[in-house]
């Protein structure tokens, strides 16, 4: 990315948490004890696994601190928490500050976002700043969740080691009627696969398993649209897109930014995609949207905005919202 | 070097107007606040709709000033009445520069669109919004402008414009004559096109004057006819007379009854920027009396190099040699000082 862009980007995030951050927003607290584990075991993600013989670590810290001198490698950390029942309807943000050097976090068992890349091709990402978006389907309000982080380091300090680890429950500037946030399929290319892996929707996909990758790729997602639904005028907010993109819904081409099939750089990563869907393309049931995306340097993927499928009242509701001067 | 031209042109175009306040009599003005709403629905073109509740904005000026980052479809309507009917015909409904693709309604009749909306995007960000309207269309009171704007990244809406309203082109009044209005068009040639008796009853219609992209010929560049059929007036006969074309983008040639009778094109020498001027001058071409007939067949081969193309701003038709001259004479020049008319004299064949 290019250090200007950046700086405007960082801008808008700014003031975009501004209005997030609120009277409305609330808080729990997460910075403390933490279970703790070296060695590495996927069992550890889930929700029941029994952590009670488990070292406590202090979060946030480097482990080289707290009786972990010199170790380099995996390690596990876990940390239960009660999320009250009024605070559904938000927008949640994990905030684990930085962690040196890679991560992946699993809530109630379900990953929700990784930063840098794990061996065997190593990618640090220890000057990053944690914050994941939590789906609202992997939490359960009024009940105790489990959090579980997934750490390598692979020289010097090591850890959860500085920064604000907290959950962010932010009344949302706008609640898509169908969430579209979370996981998606995803394999480079021109055409979806049927092997696609998994990834996690926004987010670069080079936080995802794909460094360093330029070029095609196809994020794909089956969606159940309810029939009290297709009655009304949809919009795809598709989030910001780098670089181009084209839309699909059931095979249909509906809706593009940029130039896909082009070959030099356009400016479009910059900008968030709105696509209004043309009356009789979603159909009652499942429909399969696919976004072919041509990225062409630096991230790429879905990186940022928060991704469903809106009303037309809604969507211009949001926007009177924003409207400034 | 394409977009040095495009540079140079939109210099032109901007310039070109600043030195035509007196062309255009403003019949109505549309700058100022709009009733404006993002989204899409085709009911937002009819006149009755109820947008009582809609934001406002300040047009011209890119919609990003109030909705920052916005992409996509968004509606701009604004209610208006006319002052004075200048008569019909020559009416000019101009919206300046449109980002990206634009459809326009007033009361409810489309009147114009260009670009093209998804699935089949195509910009047309720096063209200048031109339509012609309808006779019979606009009312004394109340009348309804409505624009369905798709924009697909950076500055959006009705961004700038010079002219924004309805316009009467005051050099309608030097006709002797009147020949816009509807013409029979095609982008085919056959052969033939330019003989009398040349059947163009499958041919289509096109308002003249107007760019053919404002009229469903969106992005096309190259060739085009026009074909017009007409009775001389009585009082017009066995006179030597002037055949006015306005301004055409970008060349032309002109056939009466089968006979080339003035031609503007890309001449040996002619420099550069004279050829990129061409769309800039008016077309007044001399037509000896013994030219006419009581039926007269009027051919006009038109070549369009990129952007808007057609014979794009009148005034149209046949002028005696005051009235010529008057137009003629009449200073105006370009972003250089050099008088936009003075060339004329390079064209004329008579």
């Amino acid at each position: 990315m290019r250090t200007r862009i950046s700086i405007i980007l960082l801008l808008l995030i700014v003031n975009f948490g501004k209005s997030v951050l609120g009277n409305n927003t609330a808080e729990i607290e997460l910075k403390g004890y933490w279970k703790f584990s070296i060695g590495d075991k996927m069992q550890w993600a889930e929700k029941n696994f029994d952590d009670s013989a488990w070292d406590d670590m202090y979060v946030p810290s480097r482990w080289e601190e707290n009786g972990y001198r010199g170790y380099d490698g995996y390690a596990w950390y876990r940390k239960n928490v009660v999320i009250p029942d009024y605070l559904s309807e938000r927008e949640v943000f994990l905030e684990l500050g930085y962690i040196d050097d890679v991560d992946e976090v699993y809530f109630n068992g379900v990953k929700i976002g990784q930063s840098g890349s794990f061996p065997p091709n190593i990618l640090t990402a220890y000057n990053a700043s944690r914050r994941y978006r939590v789906p609202a389907s992997v939490m359960d309000f009024g009940a105790e969740n489990t959090l579980a982080v997934r750490v390598y380091d692979s020289q010097l300090e090591g850890g959860i080691v500085r920064g604000n680890i907290r959950l962010v429950f932010g009344m949302p500037d706008v609640v898509p009627d169908i969430d579209l946030n979370g996981f998606w399929h995803f394999n480079t290319g021109k055409e979806p696969d049927a092997d696609a892996s998994q990834i996690l929707v926004p987010g670069a996909w080079e936080n995802q398993g794909f460094n360093n990758y330029d070029g095609y790729a196809v994020y794909s997602k089956v969606v159940d649209v309810p029939a009290s639904l297709l009655s009304k005028k949809l919009i795809l907010m598709a989030g910001r897109i780098d670089d181009d993109d084209r839309l699909f819904i059931n095979g249909q081409f509906v809706a593009e930014t940029g130039e896909y099939y082009g070959t030099s750089n356009t400016d479009m990563h910059r900008e968030f995609r709105n696509y209004f869907i043309p009356d009789g393309i979603l159909k009652p049931g499942k429909n399969l949207i696919v976004l072919k995306i041509i990225d062409r340097g630096g991230e790429g993927g879905i990186l940022e905005g928060n991704i469903g499928l809106i009303t037309q009242e809604k969507f211009i509701n949001y926007w009177q919202r924003r409207r400034k001067n | 070097m394409k977009n040095l031209y495009a540079i140079i042109i939109v210099g032109f175009i901007l310039l070109t107007n600043s030195a035509q306040a007196n062309k255009w009599g403003r019949v109505a003005g549309f700058e100022g606040l709009w009733k404006f709403s993002v989204g899409d629905d085709v009911k937002w073109a009819e006149s009755d709709f109820n947008d009582s509740n809609w934001d406002q904005i300040f047009v011209p000026g890119n919609w990003d000033n109030y909705y920052s980052g916005y992409n996509g479809y968004a509606w701009y309507r604004k209610n208006f009445d006319v002052k004075s009917f200048p008569g019909e015909g020559s009416l000019m409904l101009m919206l300046g520069q449109i980002d990206d693709v634009d459809e326009v309604f007033i009361n409810g009749v489309k009147v114009g669109q260009t670009g093209s909306f998804l699935p089949d995007f195509e910009t047309a960000y720096n063209i200048e919004r031109r339509y012609p309207i309808p006779d019979g269309l606009l009312k004394e009171k109340d009348n309804t402008i409505a624009i369905r704007v798709y924009d697909t990244a950076g500055p959006g809406g009705i961004v700038q414009a010079d002219l924004l309203g309805i316009f009467f082109d005051n050099d309608v009044n030097l006709l002797s004559f009147d020949l816009s209005g509807q013409w029979k068009f095609s982008v085919f040639r056959e052969k033939g096109i330019n003989n009398v008796g040349f059947n163009d009853n499958n041919w289509a219609e096109i308002n003249v004057p107007g760019t053919w992209e404002s009229q469903g010929y969106d992005g096309y560049d190259g060739y085009a006819w026009y074909r017009k059929k007409f009775i001389l007036p009585v009082e017009l006969e066995n006179q030597n007379l002037y055949l006015v074309l306005g301004r055409v983008d970008d060349f032309d040639k002109v056939y009466l009854n089968g006979e080339l009778i003035g031609r503007t094109e890309y001449l040996d020498h002619y420099n550069r920027v004279d050829k990129w001027r061409a769309y800039q001058l008016y077309r007044v071409y001399k037509v000896p009396a013994n030219k006419f007939q009581k039926f007269n067949e009027l051919v006009v081969e038109v070549y369009d190099e990129q952007l808007d193309g057609g014979i794009y701003e009148g005034p149209i038709g046949l002028m005696t040699y005051n009235d010529a001259k008057i137009l003629i004479e009449r200073n105006e020049y370009d972003s250089w000082g050099n008088p936009v008319r003075a060339l004329l004299r390079l064209f004329d064949i008579y």
